[in-house]
C-alpha cells in the first residue's frame, strides 16, 4: 500500500514520453527552451510535505526553474496579493491545499480577471474534490488552465480500511458543516457505509450565534457519538476538525474508548489518532511537481492535464492509541501499516 | 482370421510383463519405506521450519511492538494467508500454554483447543502429520509456540501415484503387446502359414501347378521355398506344365494386418489429446459477442465433429476414384499439419482452423483404409477383416488417454499436440510402405450416398428411432461427456491429467471387454430392443452418477457405467438395423444402408459440444451433466414409442427369421 519513490518516477517518465506533442490551442505559451522558468508556491506554511515534495521533484527534473515559495497563512489574504503576482509574472504558480486554491482561482463558472489569476497555469496540490469545489469542470478536461493532484483514497478504500481493523457497526462522522468538501465526503462516506451495512452517525459541528461552526463543541460531540453506540470517530479532509483541532479529537476520542480513523497525513502524525489511510504530503507534491514538468516542457497545455490521486496509499497505525484502547489491529493490516511510534 | 498363435503369445507375454511390473512395484514400494522416507522426512521438517520462520517474524515483530502474544488479533487470517501460499503445509497453529489460540489447516489435526497432531507423534503405524515446533520467545522466556504440519501422507501418495501410473501402464502395455504380435505374427508367421496350408491342400486335390510364392527371408520363408522346390520337381518329373488357375495373391492379408498398426498408430495421435483437447480450447478462449465462452468453447470440437462427417463420404468417394494410397497420405499429411497448427495455435481462431485441417485428414484416412481392407478381402473374410482393422482404432482408444494424460502431464498441452503429429506422420510412412502403389481391381460395392435415399430411409419410423432416438444420443452422450464435459469437469477440481486419462481409459477398456459378450448374449437371446433400451438407460444414469458432486470415485463409477452402457448399445444396434431395414437393404444394398446409418449417428457428435456448452452456460458442470442425462432419457422414451406404434405385424414373424 505505501508508495515507493521509484514507481512515482517509472510513472513520470511514461508520461512524459507519451506526451511529447506541444498543443497549440491554447493561449498561455510554454516557457521558450534555454530560458529558466519562474514558479511560485503559494502555501500556508513553508514546512508541509507537498512544498517538499515538490521542490525535489522540480530539481531532480532537469528543468531549468527557480522555485519561489511565499507563506500565505490565511487564504483571505491572498485577494491583496494577486495584483504583484500578476505584475511579477511567474510561468506557473502552485498551489497549497483547497481554501488557497479557490482564493487563487476562483471557481471555472465565475473566472473574474480582477480578482483572480486567470493567465497564468496553475498547478494545485492535495485539493480533496476540485469538481465539488468547483476549481475545474472535471478531472480529466479540467476546463481551464488549472490542474493538480489530490491527496484522498477514494471513500471506498477509506471505509474498506476501517473495516479490516474491526468490524464496526457505527462510525461517527465529525465534520465541519461550512466546507463544502466535507459536506459531499460525509454524504459519499454514508452512501457506502450503507452499501456495507454500516451505520454513519453525523456528527456535524453546531454554529455558534454568528452561525460560524464551533470547534469548542468537539469534546461534547464525541462524548454524545460515544454515548449513541459509535465506535469510531471518522475525520476527513477538513480543515477545521482536522488540521487546527486534531489533538482534541484525539484524546477525547482516547477518553471515550473510541478508534479513530483519519483520511491525512499531518493529524495522525502529530496527535493520538489511532489510524489512517493517506497519501503521503511528499508524493502528492512530487506528482505536482510532475505536471508542473508537464506544462512548462510545453508537452501538454495546461488544460489537457488531467487532476490525478495517486493510487496507492500508506496505511499509518499508531499503536500507542491501540495500547491506550485495547483495541490491536489484525496482523494482515499490521504488515502492511507504517507504525507510527508516539514521540 | 484366427489367431490362436497370437492369442497363446500375447497370454505368454502380458504374464511375463505382468509379474515383472508387480515384482518391480513390491521393491519399489520396500525402498519408500527404507530408502527414500528417511530422505523426504527431514526435507519436510526444514521447508516447516522455513514457513514457520516466516510467520514466527511476523509475531516478533507485533510483540516487538508492545502487543502481547496472547493479545494478537486477526492470527487466523494470517495463518490461513501463509497456508494458502504453500500448499504442501497440511497446518499452522499457534499454541500458548497448551491451548491453540490460532489455527489454520486440516481438521484432522487438532481436537477443539488441543493439536493432537503433536500429541500423537509415536503412533503405531507412524504419524499422519510431521510436527515442527518453532519457539516465540519474549524477554528470554518462551511465551508462545508455533506447530508447522506437513502430511506424512506425502510420500505414501507419492507411492500410490506410482502405483497408478504402473497399472495404466500394465494396461496399456498388454494392448500394444496384441498390437505388435499382431503386426509381427500376423504378417510373417501366421498369414503365411494359412497359405501354405492353402497351397498343400490345393496340391492335395490334385493341383500341382500352384506355388507357394513367398518372398519372407525367415524360417516360414525357407519352409515356403523348400515346398516350392518339391513342387517343381514333382511337376518336372511328371512333365506337368499345364496352366493352373492362379490362387489369390498372399500379399493382401499380410497388408491389412500391417495397415492395422498404422491404423493403431494413427489413432493414437488423435487420441493423446483426448484428456485435456477442451481444457486447451478453454485456455485460448477470447470472448465472442453474443456468445457464452461454454459454448465457444464448443464450436471447436462440434466443427470438428461435423466436419469429419460430412468429408468422410467425400474423401470415400475421392478415393475410389484416385486410390486410397492417395487419400490415406493426404489424409495423415492433413492431420500432420493440423495437429501441429493445434500445437502451435496462439488464439482460439488458429486452433479451429488447424482442428478443421485434423478432421479432414481423419475422415480421409480412416475411410480410405476401411476402403482398403474392403477392396483387399473377398466378402467371406470381409467381416474379420473390419473387426480387425476397428480393433486397432479400440486399442487406441484405450492406450491414447492414459498415456496422453501422462504425457500431458509431463511436457505440457503443447507439445502433446507435437508428439502426436510425430505419430501421425509415422503411421502415414507406415501407409506409404504398406499400401500398394496400384489399386486393387475391386467390383463396385455401392454408390455414393444420396439425398434421396435419406429419404427413403427416414421414411422408416422405426429406423427413425433407431438411428435418431438410440445411435445418435450414444453418440452424444459420448462426445458430450467423456470427450467434453466431464475433462473440464475434473481440470476445474483440479484433477491431475494422468488421472483424467485413467477415468477416460476406463471406458474403452469397457467397450472392449463388455462388448463382444453383449453381442452374444444380445444374439442368443433375440431381446435387441431390450438391451438397447438397458443401454440407453444406463447411460443416462451414467450422466446422472457423473453429475453427482464428489471425488474421482463417482467419475470413475460414472464413465464405467457409461462404457457398459454403449457396450450393450454397439452390436444389437446393428442387429437391429438389419432387422428393422430389410426393404431398404433390398433397395438400396446393405453397405449404403449402414452408410447412412454412421452418417446420421455422427450428427449426434456434432450436436453433443453445442448442447453441453448451452447446459454448462445456464446450469453449471453438475446441471449440464443431469442435462444431457435428461435428453439421454427422452430418447429412449420416444424410441420405446416409435418401437411400440411401429411393431411389425407379428404375422411376419412365423414365415422370415431374422438375419
Amino acid at each position: 500500500m505505501s508508495l515507493s519513490r521509484r514507481s512515482v518516477l517509472a510513472g513520470a517518465s511514461g508520461a512524459l514520453l507519451a506526451s511529447a506533442t506541444p498543443g497549440f490551442a491554447q493561449s498561455i505559451k510554454p516557457v521558450a527552451a534555454g530560458k529558466t522558468a519562474r514558479i511560485l508556491v503559494l502555501t500556508p506554511r513553508k514546512d508541509v510535505g507537498d512544498v517538499l515534495g515538490f521542490r525535489d521533484f522540480i530539481g531532480s527534473s532537469g528543468l531549468a526553474a527557480t522555485v519561489d515559495v511565499r507563506e500565505v497563512p490565511q487564504a483571505s489574504a491572498l485577494a491583496g496579493m494577486l495584483p504583484e503576482i500578476q505584475a511579477a509574472k511567474p510561468d506557473l504558480v502552485v498551489t497549497v491545499f483547497t481554501p488557497l486554491t479557490l482564493a487563487a482561482v476562483g471557481r471555472y463558472d465565475d473566472p473574474d480577471p480582477s480578482r483572480y489569476l486567470t493567465d497564468i497555469p496553475v498547478v494545485f496540490t492535495s485539493v480533496t474534490d476540485p469538481v465539488a469545489s468547483r476549481i475545474v469542470r472535471g478531472l480529466d478536461r479540467t476546463g481551464r488552465a488549472v490542474t493538480g493532484t489530490r491527496h484522498i483514497a477514494p471513500v471506498a478504500v477509506q471505509l474498506k480500511t476501517m473495516l479490516s481493523y474491526r468490524r464496526w457497526k457505527k462510525i461517527a462522522a465529525l465534520y465541519n458543516p461550512g466546507e463544502d468538501n466535507m459536506v459531499v465526503a460525509v454524504r459519499d462516506l454514508k452512501e457506502e457505509a450503507q452499501r456495507q451495512g454500516v451505520e454513519v452517525l453525523d456528527s456535524a459541528l453546531p454554529r455558534d450565534g454568528a452561525g460560524a461552526p464551533n470547534p469548542a463543541a468537539i469534546p461534547d460531540l464525541i462524548a454524545d457519538a460515544a454515548r449513541a453506540g459509535a465506535e469510531l470517530v471518522y475525520i476527513g479532509p477538513d480543515t477545521l476538525v482536522a488540521s487546527n483541532n486534531n489533538a482534541v479529537v484525539a484524546e477525547q476520542a482516547l477518553a471515550q474508548k473510541l478508534a479513530t480513523f483519519c483520511s491525512t497525513e499531518l493529524p495522525i502524525r502529530r496527535a493520538n489518532l489511532l489510524m489512517g489511510l493517506v497519501s503521503p504530503a511528499v508524493n502528492v507534491g512530487r506528482f505536482a511537481g510532475l505536471k508542473a514538468v508537464e506544462i512548462l516542457s510545453g508537452a501538454k497545455p495546461a488544460d489537457a492535464v488531467a487532476v490525478e490521486t495517486l493510487n496507492r496509499f500508506s496505511l499509518l497505525l499508531r499503536i500507542g492509541a491501540a495500547k491506550r484502547l485495547d483495541l490491536y489491529p489484525p496482523m494482515r493490516l499490521l504488515n502492511i501499516a507504517e507504525i507510527v511510534q508516539d514521540a | 482370421m484366427k489367431l490362436s498363435f497370437v492369442r497363446r503369445l500375447n497370454w505368454m507375454l502380458t504374464g511375463v510383463v505382468s509379474v515383472l511390473m508387480l515384482v518391480s512395484l513390491a521393491v519399489q514400494t520396500t525402498h519408500f519405506n527404507s530408502l527414500f522416507r528417511p530422505l523426504i522426512e527431514p526435507e519436510l521438517a526444514r521447508k516447516a521450519e522455513v514457513v514457520g520462520a516466516y510467520v514466527v517474524a511476523q509475531i516478533d515483530r507485533a510483540v516487538d511492538l508492545g502487543i502481547a502474544v496472547d493479545k494478537l488479533v486477526g492470527m487466523d487470517e494470517l495463518l490461513a494467508d501463509t497456508l494458502a501460499a504453500n500448499p504442501d503445509v497440511k497446518y499452522i497453529g499457534l499454541e500458548i500454554g497448551g491451548r491453540l489460540t490460532a489455527y489454520a489447516g486440516v481438521d484432522a489435526a487438532r481436537s477443539g483447543e488441543r493439536l493432537t497432531a503433536a500429541e500423537t507423534a509415536a503412533g503405531a503405524d507412524g504419524p499422519s502429520f510431521i510436527d515442527t515446533v518453532l519457539p516465540l520467545e519474549s524477554g528470554g522466556v518462551t511465551v508462545a509456540r508455533l506447530h508447522v504440519g506437513m502430511g506424512a501422507g506425502f510420500v505414501q501418495s507419492a507411492l500410490n501415484e506410482v502405483v497408478y501410473d504402473l497399472g495404466s501402464v500394465l494396461i496399456v502395455a498388454i494392448l500394444l503387446n496384441v498390437e505388435i504380435l499382431l503386426l509381427v505374427v500376423g504378417s510373417s508367421v501366421a498369414a503365411p502359414l494359412r497359405r501354405v496350408s492353402a497351397v498343400i491342400r490345393r496340391v492335395g486335390e490334385g493341383h500341382l501347378g500352384v506355388r507357394v510364392d513367398l518372398r519372407n527371408r525367415d524360417e516360414v520363408g525357407a519352409l515356403a521355398r523348400a515346398i516350392d522346390w518339391a513342387l517343381d520337381s514333382v511337376r518336372h518329373r511328371a512333365d506337368l506344365s499345364g496352366t493352373e488357375p492362379v490362387m489369390a495373391k498372399i500379399g493382401m492379408m499380410q497388408r491389412v494386418v500391417e495397415l492395422r498398426f498404422a491404423i493403431f498408430i494413427f489413432s493414437l495421435a488423435e487420441e493423446l489429446t483426448r484428456t485435456f483437447l477442451s481444457v486447451y480450447i478453454k485456455s485460448l478462449f477470447e470472448p465472442v459477442p453474443g456468445l457464452t465462452m461454454e459454448m465457444v468453447i464448443g464450436a471447436p470440437i462440434a466443427l470438428f465433429m461435423l466436419l469429419w462427417a460430412v468429408s468422410q463420404p467425400i474423401a470415400g468417394s475421392v478415393s475410389e476414384r484416385r486410390g486410397r494410397r492417395a487419400v490415406f497420405l493426404a489424409g495423415a499429411l492433413m492431420s500432420f499439419a493440423g495437429l501441429v497448427g493445434s500445437g502451435l495455435a496462439t488464439d482460439l481462431v488458429q486452433l479451429i482452423a488447424a482442428r478443421c485441417l485434423t478432421a479432414i485428414g481423419y475422415a480421409s484416412v480412416f475411410i480410405s483404409a476401411q476402403g482398403f481392407v474392403i477392396d483387399a478381402t473377398d466378402p467371406k473374410q470381409r467381416a474379420q477383416a473390419v473387426a480387425m482393422y476397428a480393433g486397432g482404432i479400440l486399442s487406441a482408444g484405450v492406450c491414447g488417454p492414459a498415456i496422453g494424460g501422462v504425457i500431458a502431464g509431463q511436457v505440457g498441452f503443447r507439445t502433446t499436440f507435437l508428439i502426436s503429429a510425430g505419430l501421425a506422420l509415422l503411421a502415414a510412412f507406415m501407409a506409404w510402405r504398406v499400401l500398394p502403389r496400384v489399386p486393387v481391381p475391386r467390383e463396385r460395392l455401392g454408390r455414393g450416398l444420396r439425398l434421396a435415399d435419406a429419404v427413403l430411409c427416414l421414411r422408416n419410423p422405426r429406423f427413425v428411432g433407431l438411428a435418431v432416438f438410440s445411435a445418435v444420443p450414444a453418440k452424444l452422450g459420448l462426445t458430450a461427456l467423456l470427450f467434453f464435459l466431464l475433462p473440464l469437469a475434473l481440470d476445474d477440481q483440479g484433477v491431475s491429467q494422468s488421472w483424467i486419462g485413467r477415468v477416460l481409459l476406463l471406458y474403452w477398456l469397457l467397450m472392449i471387454f463388455v462388448s463382444p459378450m453383449a453381442a452374444k448374449l444380445s444374439d442368443r437371446s433375440g431381446q435387441r430392443t431390450a438391451f438397447l433400451v438397458a443401454g440407453g438407460l444406463l447411460a443416462a444414469a451414467a450422466a446422472y452418477v457423473l453429475s453427482v458432486p464428489g471425488s474421482l470415485a463417482t467419475a470413475l463409477g460414472g464413465v464405467a457405467t457409461l462404457g457398459l452402457a454403449h457396450a450393450l448399445l454397439n452390436a444389437p444396434q446393428l442387429a437391429m438395423l438389419a432387422d428393422v431395414c430389410e426393404k431398404e437393404r433390398a433397395v438400396l444394398g446393405e453397405t449404403t444402408v449402414i452408410g447412412m446409418f454412421r452418417l446420421i449417428e455422427r450428427l449426434g457428435s456434432v450436436v453433443a459440444p453445442f448442447l453441453a456448452g448451452l447446459f454448462l452456460a445456464h446450469y453449471g458442470y453438475a446441471g449440464a451433466l443431469r442435462g444431457i442425462g435428461i435428453v439421454l432419457a427422452l430418447c429412449v422414451a420416444v424410441q420405446l414409442v416409435l418401437g411400440m406404434a411401429f411393431r411389425p405385424p407379428p404375422a411376419d414373424l412365423p414365415q422370415r427369421t431374422p438375419a
